[in-house]
């Protein structure tokens, strides 16, 4: 089963829908309305296309839309520079409007040469730059303008019936891909290393909407393309339209402004349709007479010499179009409007829901993790607060007079207490003192003799000193020699007497160490 | 191509712009991103209220675990002091150690117990430190009593009476009337 497109027939500048043609490889079913002059109405016939058709796909065994394809009502691609090719910058030059010009300003009106040649359709339009690989290098760039008011509401009303079209696209982009001869020869030739696609200008003469709609293209890709009405022929069965002279060279004067703002220009040119020629008036000059096919081969090729030249004598253009694309199941490669292809669906209405959805629940996560945090520090602080009576508690029962304020106060207080305290324990190695007062005493009974008189005695911790005075040295020496002999193990005496004359008399010195006790000498 | 404007048309320009804010609209609901928004918004507080939460646990654990030490520190600091306390109540060291403010009028008692006079008061009293402790000195000059008995018996009941008091030095000089006595007693005290 082949692809099914739907071209989308519009009027009143691109804004309001008058019809659809459902093709496929083999059918091609036609949906026809009358435009109506109130948006409530042009809802509705919206509401009616979609159903048209949910109805159609669903009598078919693939239900599925290949595409959705735009007619040029309304559309313009024009060339601006590079560095102006952005879709929001363009869409803003266009919704500021023409500028408010005094009158008695004596200065030429500032006009804004590109808002000019864009039609000034505010929150109408997609831009959309095409391809600046397929052109030279630094040329200007083309940019197709595009109201799809239409094809967004209608995109949406089949989203919502559960009909997604695979691309969004336009006439212009389903020209390229259906009769580029190059997109052809590059498929066919895929073993060669390297090959220079020509640039092709495809040409419909559309009879249904009296309409020329021209493409360049360069292997399927749209470089540059244009539109221009034509006269109808009235009285006919089906529509016919007839092209003049004045037809061919405005599309040939287009086409010079192209190749000079891009920098190529086609080398082969393929015409689809049937313009019609009346029968010849002798009054009428041929010069004025409208071209047949074979008049309008001759004109283009004399106007477009170097070209290779294509006739297909297809009376529905448009139709033949799509249904070669169909047919060949080739809507998937089709080259989209890119505003109208991001347009979020009922899928991204989902996908945000569940998004925000997550983001809520993972919130609700992380705040009963909170929760349970905060939850868990409560009790801890009750553990706390527990602890810090307990310890009240324990330094009341230690110290009933204690005013326990902070605990940890109370831990410093204790701290400098036990330092204090062992301060104080810290053993002391003391000196045990010289027994003086038993020295003394011995020493009293050896020299408390008749005779001998003391007139002083020294006890220090170093040595004891007696000093005597006799009358002879005989009895000094008797008191030496009992003092050394008495077995204390206090002191040591030494044997000189020191014996000075003092009045008559003798005065000794007697003179002992004390004994150390570790190594008893 | 022509570039003629929405004025042109059938449909007004109110028309026009009606339809067009309509499959805006669309767009919009279609695209709803202030749930996202909301979400992140939501996301970011409980973030916010998550970090507070785990702060405050976090210092809350904090405070127990010192609570915990403070009063685990607290039993062992009391039972130290209470062990300490009673070692020192059976330590008599500490007595013979303890500073004595009052003894120098404890050593004048003492010389009226042993029949002296008067003691006088110690000159130049000395204080030198020795390890741990500190050893007072206070020499007394010329001390004076016609018994040399009494004044031994007042340097005897000083070593016993006062803990840890001792002679250091003891001069004894007979004069024509009475005895003289230079001595100087000492004794170790704990640094305070």
């Amino acid at each position: 089963m082949s692809d099914r497109l739907c071209y989308i027939r519009r009027t009143d500048r691109g804004i309001v829908l008058r019809g659809l043609r459902l093709i496929g490889g083999h059918t091609d079913d036609s949906w026809v309305v009358d435009p109506g002059a109130d948006p409530e109405l042009i809802i509705e016939t919206i509401d009616e296309a979609a159903e048209w058709i949910r109805q159609r796909l669903d009598m078919s065994s693939k239900a599925e839309l290949g595409a959705l394809v735009l007619d040029t009502d309304g559309s313009a691609c024009t060339w601006v520079k590079p560095e102006d090719a952005d879709p929001n910058l363009l869409e803003s030059r266009v919704n500021e409007g023409p500028i408010e010009h005094d009158p008695d300003d004596l200065e030429p009106v500032a006009q804004d040469a590109l808002s000019e040649r864009i039609p000034r359709l505010p929150r109408e339009m997609d831009y959309q730059p095409l391809s600046e690989d397929q052109t030279s290098t630094g040329a200007r760039r083309a940019i197709l303008a595009i109201p799809d008011v239409p094809g967004r509401l209608l995109k949406d009303k089949l989203d919502a019936m559960g009909i997604r079209p695979e691309k969004l696209t336009s006439i212009w982009h389903a020209l390229c891909a259906a009769w580029d001869p190059g997109l052809d020869s590059s498929n066919a030739a895929s073993r060669i290393v390297s090959s220079d696609a020509p640039v092709s200008a495809i040409v419909a003469i559309d009879p249904n909407d009296a309409r020329l709609i021209w493409a360049w293209s360069r292997e399927g890709e749209l470089i540059c393309a244009g539109s221009s009405r034509l006269r109808r022929v009235h009285g006919e069965h089906e529509p016919r339209v007839m092209i003049w002279k004045s037809d061919v060279a405005r599309l040939c004067a287009d086409w010079l402004g192209w190749s000079s703002q891009l920098g190529v220009s086609p080398s082969r040119v393929v015409v689809i349709g049937e313009p019609i020629a009346p029968p010849p008036d002798e009054e009428t000059p041929d010069a004025e007479r409208p071209y047949d096919a074979a008049q309008l081969g001759a004109a283009l090729t004399q106007r477009w010499p170097d070209a290779t030249l294509d006739l297909l004598g297809e009376p529905d253009p448009v139709g033949a179009t799509l249904q070669r694309i169909a047919q060949r199941e080739i809507s998937g490669s089709l080259s989209t409007i890119d505003g109208l292809e991001a347009r979020p669906t009922r899928a991204h209405r989902s996908m945000f829901r569940w998004a925000g959805l997550a983001l809520t629940a993972a919130a609700c996560v992380v705040l009963l993790l909170a929760w349970q945090f905060m939850s868990r520090a409560n009790t801890i602080k009750g553990e706390t607060r527990a602890l810090n009576a307990q310890a009240r508690t324990v330094l009341t029962d230690y110290d009933s007079a204690m005013q326990v304020t902070q605990v940890r106060r109370a831990v410093f207080d204790l701290e400098s207490d036990l330092i204090a305290i062992r301060q104080r324990q810290t053993p002391i190695e003391i000196p045990a003192p010289k027994p003086i007062l038993e020295a003394l005493e011995t020493v009293s009974f050896v020299v408390g003799s008749p005779g001998i008189e003391v007139t002083k005695i020294t006890v220090n911790t170093r040595t004891v000193t007696v000093v005597l005075v006799v009358s002879e040295i005989a009895q000094a020496e008797r008191v030496l020699s009992s003092l050394r002999s008495i077995d204390d193990s206090l002191l040591d005496w030494r044997s000189s007497l020191s014996p000075s004359n003092r009045g008559g008399n003798i005065q000794v010195s007697l003179l002992a160490d004390w004994r150390d006790e570790e190594d008893g000498s | 191509m022509s570039t003629l404007d929405a004025r042109q048309s059938r449909l007004t320009a109110d028309d026009r712009y009606e339809l067009a804010m309509r499959a805006q609209n669309q767009q919009r609901l279609n695209s709803p991103k202030h749930l996202i928004v909301l979400g992140i918004l939501l996301l970011i507080v409980s973030l916010i209220a998550f970090g507070v939460a785990w702060q405050t646990q976090r210092s809350a654990l904090e405070k127990n675990e010192l609570a915990a030490r403070d009063l685990a520190r607290v039993e062992s600091l009391i039972q130290d002091i209470q062990s300490l306390q009673a070692a020192q109540a059976m330590n008599p060291n500490d007595e013979m150690l303890r500073p004595l403010p009052g003894i120098l009028s404890t050593l004048e008692n003492l010389g009226e117990r042993a029949g002296l006079d008067a003691v006088g008061l110690p000159r130049n009293q000395g204080s030198r430190t020795e390890g741990d402790a500190e050893l007072k000195t206070y020499p007394y000059q010329n001390v004076r009593a016609k018994s040399l008995e009494s004044l031994l018996n007042w340097v005897r009941l000083a070593e016993q009476e006062i803990p840890g008091l001792h002679v250091r030095e003891l001069t004894i000089e007979p004069r024509t009337t009475a005895w003289s006595m230079d001595v100087v007693l000492a004794r170790y005290e704990r640094k305070q």
